[in-house]
């Protein structure tokens, strides 16, 4: 078979990355094909060869709390000493509450569901963090039942102007039991309009989504949920017995 | 954790082939798998990762600080890999210049089936079966983004990544 000098229809880099891993199934034959007469691919496919011995650099669990460190205030380039872990603090506890939502807030029999710090997310160097509460009665922290009701508490700046929505991500993905809020008022400890329950026996997050410029798109949220998981601030349930 | 040794590189590849910065790709992927270890339900197959590393690279590159940084400090040896380009725009390859201009007038979308089809040199029936799209809609979208592209080239913005 005549080397093919350009090529029309290339095997893609995600296919050529399965190649290497010997991850891609019926279609190998194929691919193997169109390398056996194309340079360019063949190419590619010795640029990731040549890499897999490469060392991995480590993975620092629980060293960075986000994907991108927050930019500074002033707002210059970011610079060695942004890369470095930064702790996880806690939302802060200074009200912005306005009168409506304290007493709002205040109705709820206040349950922490987690003993330990919220997921705290950032986003413009700012932070958002959600806590998932119990309506009524007490009940054990972290865990949901058949009979639970909860409530959802953003804690997020007032300058913040975004849509909101609930989603609880399980093994079978996506599921959101509230109406999307179009719009907050950011303060400490701000409720998300109406109350849920949560089924299942499986662990699952309990996920607040924000967005700032268009309203926040469901549809987004299956396997593009990746797409911008800074902007998603979870907290982990399991199922009581 | 064993999807990070085995997909790490694969990713890292990725990252630095769109943002021509080992330290911001090395960044990204960490990111991406410590936010996997906290929520373990997510997949971890390569095509779904390689699709949050193309999300969080735009990301990236939505954010102008971060965007001015990373066109005035590429790698010059990741630049190497334009050798490796199949995909081209009349003739030119589309880089991380192109890609830092466009990425702010593209929505999320148009801005994965840009990184889907001059990065990644997927067809758009890869890329209709990945973003879960007819092929139609793809090739309709992607002829958006090119006209997106080309403008940008008639108003003499550098468009290459060699
Ligand atoms: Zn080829």
């Amino acid at each position: 078979m005549a080397e093919e000098s350009r090529c029309d229809a290339p095997v893609s880099w995600l296919a050529l990355e399965r190649l290497a891993l010997g991850e891609l199934g019926e279609e190998e034959g194929r691919v193997r094909k169109h390398l056996a007469g194309c340079a360019s691919c063949r190419a590619c496919l010795e640029d990731i060869e040549a890499g897999v011995a490469a060392p991995l650099p480590p993975l620092k669990a629980g060293a960075v709390a986000a994907p991108l460190p927050p930019l500074k205030a002033g707002g210059g380039p970011r610079t060695a000493d942004d890369r470095q872990p930064t702790a996880v603090r806690p939302p802060p506890l200074v009200p912005w509450l306005g009168g409506g939502l304290a007493l709002a807030a205040a109705l709820l029999v206040y349950v922490k569901t987690r003993p330990d710090e919220p997921r705290v997310d950032r986003t413009k160097g700012s932070t958002v963090s959600i806590t998932v509460v119990r309506e009524g009665a007490q009940g054990e922290a972290g865990v949901f039942g058949p009979h639970d009701r909860f409530k959802a508490l953003v804690s997020c700046p007032p300058s913040l102007v975004a849509s909101w929505d609930l989603v609880v991500f399980d093994e079978d993905g996506a599921q959101f039991p509230l109406a999307p809020v179009p719009k907050l008022a950011c303060g400490n400890a701000v409720p998300v309009p109406g109350a849920f329950r949560l089924t299942g026996d499986k662990e699952l997050s309990v996920c607040v989504v924000w967005s700032e410029d268009a309203p926040v798109d469901r549809a987004m949220l299956g396997p593009t949920d990746l797409v911008n998981r800074r902007k998603k601030a979870c907290e982990r349930l399991r199922p009581g017995r | 954790m064993d999807a990070y040794e085995r997909h790490g590189r694969a990713l890292l590849r990725k990252a630095e082939r769109l943002l021509l910065s080992r330290e911001d790709a090395r960044d990204v992927v960490q990111g991406l798998f410590l936010d996997l270890l906290e929520d373990p339900t997510t997949p971890h197959d390569l095509p779904f990762l390689y699709r949050a590393v193309t999300h969080r690279c735009l990301t990236l590159l939505r954010d102008e600080k971060n965007r001015g940084r990373l066109l005035g400090e590429h790698d010059a040896t990741l630049r190497g890999q334009a050798r490796c380009a199949r995909i081209a725009l009349d003739d030119r390859v589309l880089g991380l210049d192109a890609l830092a201009r466009l990425v702010v007038e593209l929505d999320e979308i148009e801005g994965e089936i840009l990184v889907a089809h001059f990065f990644d040199d997927m067809t758009q029936e890869e890329i209709a079966e990945q973003i879960g799209l007819s092929r139609k809609t793809v090739g309709k979208k992607l002829e958006e983004v090119k006209a997106r592209a080309r403008s940008l080239v008639a108003n003499g913005e550098e468009v290459s990544r060699g």
